[in-house]
């Protein structure tokens, strides 16, 4: 199989061995531990921004706040944790960080990809609606400055469904690639 | 393990105690008071009774503290005492409460003085910044010829201002302007350069200035003029240094004199604290009743205290009686709990507090939240940093209230959080031993006492479904001991009971299956018969019996909820994993020490916040949605005893 990409893909054979990369199992891989990071980084930066900007208001109006705010703004951020340790363990299955990279079969490679989905999917759409619920928490906080902890804790009940995601993303890497 | 037992107490005396025994009863700290305001909604009984009416004298009080709390923040500023966390309290004792009524007007008239200081420094200061504005403006001129803003001389005009270094002004002045394309007659000179302008004075005639002041803006030429200023240049600037000569004096008086009202700064501390208990004083005057001569109180006061009161109230020969609360009435809720439980109870008051008559669920939130934490953090560095850090504050710092009951809760989680790290081999992640092989070569690795959750995950699910497992047991043991507490027998077994076998007979199927099924079968077969029991008609039993079973989905996904300690202890301890591997990847030399070190800081005081964070609000939702739906009877109010209350000093002789 010839490695090099022809640019003028000028015959069918050539075309199909354009695109022979499809059938290692170590970019499948590595595409699903890729993803997870993308999709859960993208859905906390949302969701810290939608948090973020009901933030701003309240500190206006009450600049002694930031501290307490600033953590409530920063709790869609442990999506991207999640999703950074997801997509950590699945390199370094993939052999990243040892001397050379693991022999993956197209099955594991496809399999280690599904397994980091629900991190990524979830990761990313759970962020979004936990930005919504801290927006709606902070703006608690404008009529009763002392309740921080509940607002915390409404908030976080979101996050519950992104660590069972971090949970099952987790246990399906890791048996994957033993 | 308590919710403290309450009497009402009543107590009625002489109008002309009042003051006193208010007084009295505030010092003592040991009654609730009741508004009774509500029984005047009664004609008959407001014909004999009323209540006074203080919110005029409220009024006055609560202007003094505004006053005074303004002055403080003002003296903060020039006191040479310097207040922090670590600053020991004053001590505040009732001889001061009692000398206060005559410093008072000495202090609110100082107040009033530094704050008519404070502002007229602030004037001075706006003063200043505006001459130096306009002395930084004048400085370019100082050559300048005239005296501003008077005519030189008949048919001859003049103008300045600041010109681009890069544009040159003769080729306006002189070139050829204007729509008859006459030669312009104007002289030019440069006053003043800096790095992007040179100042320049235009003289010229009358007749071509607004032509050439439009052919010299297109150049990029700025007009200046002082509109408000006579006289020369020099002599504007020499009248303003002399002005600020004047504000500087002006300056260091008032300075001086904020410094001195702020030798007040503690008194003023102590001040508030008086008036804001006197405040308190005046309001629960709106709680009584007087009659002609006499007045009225009730309130709540913890069993162990209601003697006090009655002693107290011997010498002013009032009528005192205390009595159990009525089954229609809530008393109100304190809660009293063994040392070593207490720093949990901000967990529950979170939530909400007990009801009278419920059970205060600390002395078993305290060990689960203190084994729950501990799993999740579940790193001997991160717990190490907890506690040390948190007694450390605990010591050293003043902090009081409930902010230090959560300090010490997170210590002595921290102490948990220590020995789960051991169990699993985890200190700052995999520090251990990425450091002893990435910098030492060896092969010397933290080895866990029990076992490796990041390899062995299955093993800690399970230990987390056990825990979760023990932990609704429990919840529902709690259940099963109020209901037989309060004499609903049948309840405890059909109820509660019936579920527990159920439950346990869970996992004994997964040793057992015989056995297991035979327990699972009789729990199950004790809630068809006696669910229903409600319903009319055999049908109907049968039916609720049945549907009753349904509830297992509910305890289900309760336990498999507890999956979360697995989840939270392997993010904590493999993103500490991560941050060291990213450090480690310098190598073994000086500029891999160096990176290791700084990503290893931000790194792990990055992720020991976020799973900090992470175990505080998930222990607690494990507390609140899966434990207390099981058996916790909340609503109950807090006691709010009526007493003395301080913000910035501590009670003393």
């Amino acid at each position: 199989m010839n490695p090099t990409l022809n640019p003028g893909l000028e015959t069918v054979a050539e075309t199909v061995n354009a695109f022979a990369f499809l059938e290692s199992g170590l970019f499948w891989g590595f595409l699903g531990a890729a993803l997870c990071a993308l999709l859960a980084f993208i859905g906390s930066a949302r969701g810290v921004n939608i948090a973020g900007e009901a933030a701003a208001g309240l500190v206006t109006e009450d600049p002694s706040m930031f501290g307490k705010i600033v953590i409530i703004e920063n709790l869609p951020a442990t999506q991207a944790i999640y999703g950074l340790l997801i997509a950590f363990v699945a390199v370094s299955k993939l052999g990243l960080f040892a001397p050379e990279l693991a022999e993956v079969s197209l099955l594991q490679g496809a399999l280690l990809f599904l397994a980091c989905m629900p991190m990524g999917i979830v990761g990313l759409i759970s962020a979004i609606y936990q930005g919504r619920t801290a927006a709606a928490t902070i703006s608690i906080l404008t009529k009763n400055p002392n309740e921080t902890s509940k607002c915390i804790l409404i908030t976080a009940m979101v996050e519950t469904f992104a660590i069972f995601a971090l949970l099952i993303s987790f246990l399906l890497v890791n048996f994957i690639i033993k | 393990m308590a919710i403290v037992r309450m009497k009402k107490v009543t107590v009625v005396a002489m109008a002309e105690d009042k003051q006193a025994v208010l007084n009295d009863l505030m010092w003592l700290s040991a009654v609730d008071v009741s508004p009774l305001s509500e029984k005047l909604e009664d004609a008959e009984m407001a014909a004999i009774v009323s209540a006074d009416n203080v919110s005029e004298s409220l009024d006055v009080i609560n202007d003094n503290i505004s006053l005074l709390s303004q002055a403080l923040k003002t003296y903060r500023l020039y006191s040479t005492e310097k207040r922090s966390l670590f600053t020991p309290y004053q001590v505040l004792s009732r001889a001061d409460f009692e000398a206060f009524p005559d410093k008072e007007e000495k202090l609110l008239s100082n107040a009033r003085n530094a704050l008519r200081a404070e502002a007229e420094l602030n004037s001075v200061k706006a003063e200043e910044n505006r001459l130096d504005a306009l002395v930084q403006r004048l400085s370019p001129w100082k050559a300048l010829p005239f005296r501003l803003n008077e005519p030189v001389a008949d048919k001859m005009s003049y103008f300045f201002g600041s010109m681009p270094l890069k544009s040159d002004i003769t080729s306006v002045t002189e070139g050829i302007i204007g729509p008859d394309e006459e030669k312009a007659a104007a002289w030019t000179e440069c006053l003043a350069k800096d790095k992007a302008y040179s100042y320049c004075l235009v003289i010229c005639l009358a007749s071509q200035e607004r032509q050439l002041l439009s052919a010299l803006a297109e150049k990029g030429f700025s007009r200046i003029s002082f509109p408000d200023l006579r006289g020369t240049v020099l002599q504007n600037i020499e009248k303003i240094e002399k002005r600020k000569e004047e504000l500087s004096e002006k300056r260091d008086a008032a300075v001086k004199q904020l410094k001195k009202y702020a030798e007040d700064l503690s008194e003023v501390e102590k001040s508030i604290d008086i008036l804001s208990n006197n405040a308190r004083l005046t309001a629960v005057r709106e709680k009584i009743l007087n009659t002609q001569s006499a007045f009225v109180l009730q309130g709540w006061a913890p069993v162990d205290r209601v003697d006090e009161v009655g002693t107290l109230l011997e010498k002013y020969g009032a009528f005192f009686f205390s009595e159990d609360p009525s089954h229609d009435e809530e008393p109100p809720i304190k809660l009293k709990n063994a040392k070593i439980v207490q720093p949990f109870e901000p967990i529950t008051e979170m939530f909400a507090l007990p009801t009278y008559r419920g059970l205060d669920p600390n002395f078993m939130v305290a060990p689960f939240y203190f084994l729950f934490f501990g799993m999740m953090l579940s790193d001997a560095g991160y717990g190490l940093l907890l506690a040390i850090g948190g007694f450390l504050i605990l010591k050293f710092t003043n902090i009081r209230g409930s902010m230090r009951k959560m300090i010490k809760m997170f210590a002595m989680c921290g102490i948990s959080t220590v020995v789960w790290g051991f169990l699993f081999g985890t200190f700052f992640g995999d520090a251990v031993g990425v450091i002893s092989s990435t910098f030492f070569g060896s092969d010397l690795v933290l080895p866990p006492l029990w076992f490796d959750p990041v390899s062995d995950p299955i093993t800690l699910l399970i230990v987390s479904f056990v825990v979760g497992f023990i932990h609704i047991m429990v919840g529902l043991g709690l259940k099963m001991y109020m209901l037989i507490r309060d004499g609903h027998y049948f309840s405890a077994i059909f109820d509660v009971g019936c579920w527990m076998i159920l439950l346990a007979g869970i996992p004994v199927l997964l040793f057992s299956a015989p056995i297991g099924i035979i327990i699972v079968a009789a729990g199950a077969l004790g809630l068809i018969v006696t669910q229903g029991r409600d319903k009319k008609g055999i049908l109907g039993k049968i039916i609720g019996g049945v549907g009753s079973l349904y509830g297992i989905t509910g305890y289900m996904s309760d336990i498999l909820s507890y999956s979360r300690i697995l989840a939270l202890g392997l993010s904590a301890g493999v993103i500490g994993s991560v941050f060291n591997k990213l450090g480690s990847l310098g190598g073994a030399n000086i500029v891999g020490v160096i990176l290791f070190i700084v990503i290893f800081t931000i790194g792990h005081v990055l992720n020991l916040a976020l799973s900090t964070l992470g175990a505080y609000v998930h222990a607690s939702r494990l507390q609140f949605i899966e434990f207390f739906s099981k058996f916790y009877e909340s609503g109950g109010r807090k006691f709010d005893e009526f007493g003395i209350q301080l913000k910035y000093t501590e009670l003393g002789q």
